[in-house]
């Protein structure tokens, strides 16, 4: 009896001493030098955005910054779960499409009172790059920098099969077709289905050039889905020819390095300009960038300049004047901007820019004649995402999936796209 | 024609044999995982090797710093934290409600045992949205109370395990508990408490397993970096669009087995006693 | 529970008993009841938890009808809780079988097989499993080991994803082993000794002897691994990284619930779902204990 006693008491102090030394492990700090940061990444991102930290914090002695960071996909989910909890951090990394969204929903600050106080310079930004983030006159998010959709390609891989290049501001789907046997007849790389993460972004681009949108005011922008019909079209006829990388694989998500660009499955694949930077990391040989190919009898640019990873300081933000004084760090230092080497894209202030184009670094000289080659060939910016957006992209997802992996057919699959595109975003 | 020794010799071999082979497949998947902490990324891809080409820290030591700014010493410390006051939380309460559903003969016991059982049937998504509602108002989100207060309400699992036990004491204890002169908590504590202590161990060490590993939970109720358990932090860390350091993820994935796995050792004993009671009969 | 109600009551018993259970009553109050009638508003409601919510009716159970992805996260849940659960009580008791003899290694082979359950339910084991079934993972060099060569992503076919997750949940058959093997060891050696004078061979005392008395066992423990199967949610959701991709295939019933309520914050429409999983669960358990009377076979000394 005595012995079970003392066992029990053993067991029950072991239990409890831990517990009484951990006690004060979760507890929370909010002093005025702490801030939290969150964006979505990738290595090679994530590993400058951390420099750019310890470069700010090395400045500011005794300020601490704690970083949260996710892949795209899981970065929303994460920040529409923290919005409802009321615990948002306070910098976040934004995006175009859905700050209108957040803006009415009350969750972003106005960043002008910053810059009033001279916490935020912006003298060295023209207007016309802060439009983006600004929503009834108030400025909600700062731009890192100008991004277009393009694709990325292995030259060496087409000259191999005999192409010596492409003339990316005139090439059509059709020469991008005949590009893609031909490197697979000749060399056995294959293409890669037209944007995995987020297929929209692919047969937005063509939609634009019929002179139409994807969101309309309610429900879809467009009546004819000639052009998402013929997105899908190209991609279906390189899969019967064995030209195309099956969707079975293409469509599970991974980091850059284990991508297929990366380990020379494909030829070609479909990024942000700014994401040039990881997928060359990754890739460690040099690609090319071009613009996406056009349609036959385009009315309009599909291409268009997009102010991208805006960062905004959420309403709820517990230490906002820190993260209005990274913030300003972030865009308009110099040191930081050339350690970070546009990685989110092209600087807007005009001295940052300057320095940068002055730099021989190639990949970033790359993403400059990118991004001046764009925006010779740009239309005006779609305007930002409707509510409803992201129950639409998975959507879209989903179908592009069936489609290629040919469990609907094309046109049963359009039409999906369609009307519950319709449905959702009534 | 061989004899009935040998036949039997054969057949012991080829039991122990196939049940050997079954189970290294059987723990193949976690020993790949620790290997896996060993090895280099162009190691692991495409790899069903289990030797490693060398057994340095490096990985564990990555993995360890995180980011830079939180480690998994702050992780480590988050689990346990949570994981050690919810066990005892939870021992203790079912203990003490499990005298009196098992013990005290008062009014409305039947019912209140009745609407136990019910709770143990109905699936925690029932709740997961109003109590996350309910937590939110009160500024429970971004702590431990969600999670930890809960479980000092007792779990009915463990309530009904300890009645079970319980009523296996003879009623003669009590009695003569009473004679000296012991009101009921003194009975409890002095006496009962003690007899069931394998039934105590039981539920501490199934509360420590499903605390350590609860994901829903820390999922829900705990969205600042500072505050994952190790379950969240793997989690971020693995994410499949950033994550390229499966070394150092699977090093800290090793790590987070460890807990589990020693206490296994130690109460192996008590372990096959419970699942055997708790699994036999309703 | 007959026995002790013949005890004599008094104000004071009633005092101390709700006193000893009151923890469990307020919690019971608390973080059950009061939840539940939440959820149970909030299923006729709309409600996205920024703003309040509005009665809307049956509108709500009315959308299911339609809506595509419940009823493929049902299709998905049935499949994997009626496949996954069997698979793993078979195992269980073929592995039980197996060791019910009296050889002294048996205790460690235990502990070996019991590993599996022990660490299944951690992320660490779901994100290694990830892994384990990528194209280039080691299923697929294992395989290419005994010449079979192939680059098929078992995650990321539609077909085979959701078979990443049985295996994951049918390796751990461990716990339903033991349970099975306790079970087998307190069947009387004498039912087993008569049989054998009555020259009975071992595959008719097998059906005639085990199968009978480890029925209770089994019936049990597929109640409770079959509601457990319904609401599985932590694999599926870091196996196919929280989309329930491939095309919905791993969209499992509890991750869908995840998403409508805290990806979309559609709060009202979540808590429906709620229900029907309630509804489920408890048709299948009423099923299942109504047609157990055939199957099952209690000792004849029943009324414990």
């Amino acid at each position: 009896m005595k012995a079970r006693t003392v066992l029990i008491t053993i067991l029950v102090t072991l239990l409890l001493l831990p517990g009484v030394l951990f006690a004060q492990a979760a507890t929370e700090e909010t002093d005025s030098n702490t801030m939290r940061l969150a964006w979505w990444g990738n290595p090679t991102r994530d590993e400058r955005t951390y420099k750019a930290v310890e470069m700010f914090e090395a400045k500011n002695p005794g300020v601490s910054i704690e970083t949260e960071t996710t892949g795209w996909s899981g970065y929303w989910d994460k920040m529409n779960t923290q919005a409802a909890a009321g615990s948002l951090p306070d910098l976040m990394q934004h995006d175009y499409a859905y700050m209108l969204q957040w803006v009415e929903r009350n969750q972003l600050a106005d960043l002008t009172p910053y810059v009033d106080k001279g916490i935020i310079d912006l003298s060295k930004i023209n207007d016309s790059f802060l439009t983006g983030g600004m929503v009834d006159g108030k400025l909600y998010g700062i731009s890192l920098g100008t991004n277009a959709v393009c694709l990325t390609y292995d030259l060496a891989v087409l000259k191999k099969a005999g192409i010596s290049e492409i003339n990316s501001a005139t090439w059509t789907w059709a020469d991008f077709e005949r590009i893609a046997l031909q490197v697979y007849r000749k060399t056995g790389v294959q293409t890669i289905p037209f944007f995995t993460t987020d297929p929209k972004v692919g047969f937005d681009n063509m939609i634009r050039q019929t002179g139409a949108s994807t969101y309309g005011e309610t429900g879809i922008g467009f009546t004819d889905p000639a052009a998402l019909r013929e997105f899908y079209a190209i991609q279906l006829r390189l899969l019967d020819a064995g030209a195309l990388i099956k969707p079975e694989t293409a469509f599970v998500t991974v980091s850059p390095e284990e991508g297929a660009i990366a380990k020379g499955e494909t030829w070609v694949e479909f990024i942000w300009s700014n994401q040039f930077v990881s997928t060359q990391a990754a890739a460690q040989r040099p690609l090319e960038i071009a613009l996406l190919p056009n349609i036959k009898n385009a009315k309009a640019k599909g291409t268009f300049l997009k102010p991208s990873m805006f960062f905004s300081i959420p309403a709820s933000a517990e230490n906002p004047e820190l993260a209005a004084k990274f913030l300003n760090f972030f865009v308009n230092n110099i040191e930081v901007n050339d350690m970070l080497m546009g990685e989110r894209g092209v600087p807007i202030p005009d001295d940052v820019r300057a320095y940068m184009s002055t730099k021989v670094d190639p990949i970033n000289k790359q993403i400059f004649d990118y991004i001046s080659l764009a925006s010779k060939n740009a239309g005006p910016i779609d305007a930002p995402d409707p509510a409803g957006s992201g129950e639409f992209l998975k959507m879209v997802r989903d179908v592009t999936q069936e489609i290629l992996m040919k469990r609907v057919s094309l046109d049963a699959g359009v039409a999906k796209i369609m009307s519950r595109g319709n449905d959702i975003l009534k | 024609m061989l004899n009935r020794k040998t036949k039997h010799l054969l057949g012991q071999t080829v039991f122990h044999i196939i049940v050997i082979l079954l189970g290294f497949l059987m723990l193949y998947p976690i020993l790949w995982m620790i290997s896996n902490s060993f090895k280099t990324n162009a190691e692991i891809f495409g790899s069903s090797s289990l030797i490693p080409k060398s057994l340095s820290l490096e990985h564990y030591i990555r993995g360890w710093k995180f980011n830079n700014t939180i480690t998994f010493t702050t992780f480590f410390k988050n689990s346990f934290y949570y994981t050690i006051l919810a066990t005892f939380g939870a021992v203790i309460a079912s203990s003490l409600v499990a005298y009196g559903f098992a013990r005290v003969p008062f009014r409305g016991r039947s019912f209140w045992y009745a609407c136990m059982f019910l709770t143990m049937m109905i699936p925690y998504q029932v709740v997961m949205v109003p109590q996350f509602i309910i937590f939110h108002k009160i500024g429970w989100i971004n702590s431990f109370k969600p999670l930890i207060i809960p479980q000092f309400a007792g779990l009915p699992f463990f309530i009904f395990l300890m009645v079970q036990f319980i009523r296996q004491i003879p009623y003669e204890l009590d009695d003569s508990a009473k004679i000296d002169g012991c009101n009921r908590f003194m009975i409890f504590s002095r006496i009962l408490f003690p007899l069931i202590k394998p039934a105590v161990i039981t539920s501490t060490i199934f509360s420590f397993y499903w605390r350590w590993d609860d994901f829903l939970g820390p999922l829900l109720f705990l969205n600042k970096p500072r505050l994952f358990t190790v379950s969240l932090a793997l989690r971020m860390f693995s994410d499949p669009q950033t994550s390229t350091d499966w070394s150092a993820i699977f090093a800290m994935g090793t790590l987070s087995l460890l807990p589990v796995l020693i206490i296994f050792l130690i109460f192996q004993k008590y372990i096959v006693q419970g699942l055997a009671t708790t699994g036999l009969k309703g | 529970m007959k026995q002790l109600t013949s005890r004599r009551r008094s104000f004071l018993d009633d005092l101390s008993g709700y006193a000893f259970i009151s923890p469990w009553l307020l919690g019971f109050i608390a973080f059950s009841i009061i939840p539940i009638l939440f959820s149970l508003y909030y299923s006729f409601t709309e409600y996205d938890i920024l703003g309040d919510p509005t009665f809307n009716g049956l509108e709500n159970f009315r959308r299911m009808l339609g809506d595509e992805l419940f009823w493929q996260s049902l299709k998905v849940t049935f499949f994997y809780a009626f496949v996954s659960v069997p698979l793993r009580l078979l195992f269980a008791f073929f592995v039980a079988m197996l060791f019910n003899r009296g050889t002294r290694a048996i205790r460690m082979y235990q502990a070996i097989y019991y590993v599996p359950s022990l660490v299944g339910g951690s992320i660490a084991i779901a994100v290694m499993w990830r892994r384990l079934f990528m194209a280039d993972g080691a299923l697929n060099a294992a395989l290419a080991k005994i010449g079979i060569v192939t680059d098929i992503s078992w995650i990321g076919n539609p077909s085979t994803a959701i078979w990443t997750l049985i295996l994951l949940a049918a390796w751990q058959f461990g716990s339903s082993m033991l349970i099975f093997l306790a079970g087998l060891r307190q069947i009387p050696r004498e039912l087993y000794e008569a049989a054998s004078i009555d020259g009975a061979n071992p595959f008719k005392k097998f059906t005639h002897i085990t199968v009978p008395q480890i029925t209770p066992v089994i019936f049990f423990n597929l109640v409770m691994q079959l509601i457990n199967g319904f609401t599985v949610f932590t694999q599926a959701f870091v196996v196919s990284g929280g989309s329930g991709d491939p095309l919905n295939s791993t969209l499992v019933y509890a991750l869908y619930l995840y998403q409508r309520a805290f990806k979309y914050y559609d709060m009202g429409y979540g808590s429906a779902l709620a229900w029907v999983l309630v509804l489920i669960i408890g048709i299948m358990t009423g099923v299942v204990f109504k047609t157990s009377s055939t199957w099952v076979f209690y000792e004849a000394k029943e009324g414990k």
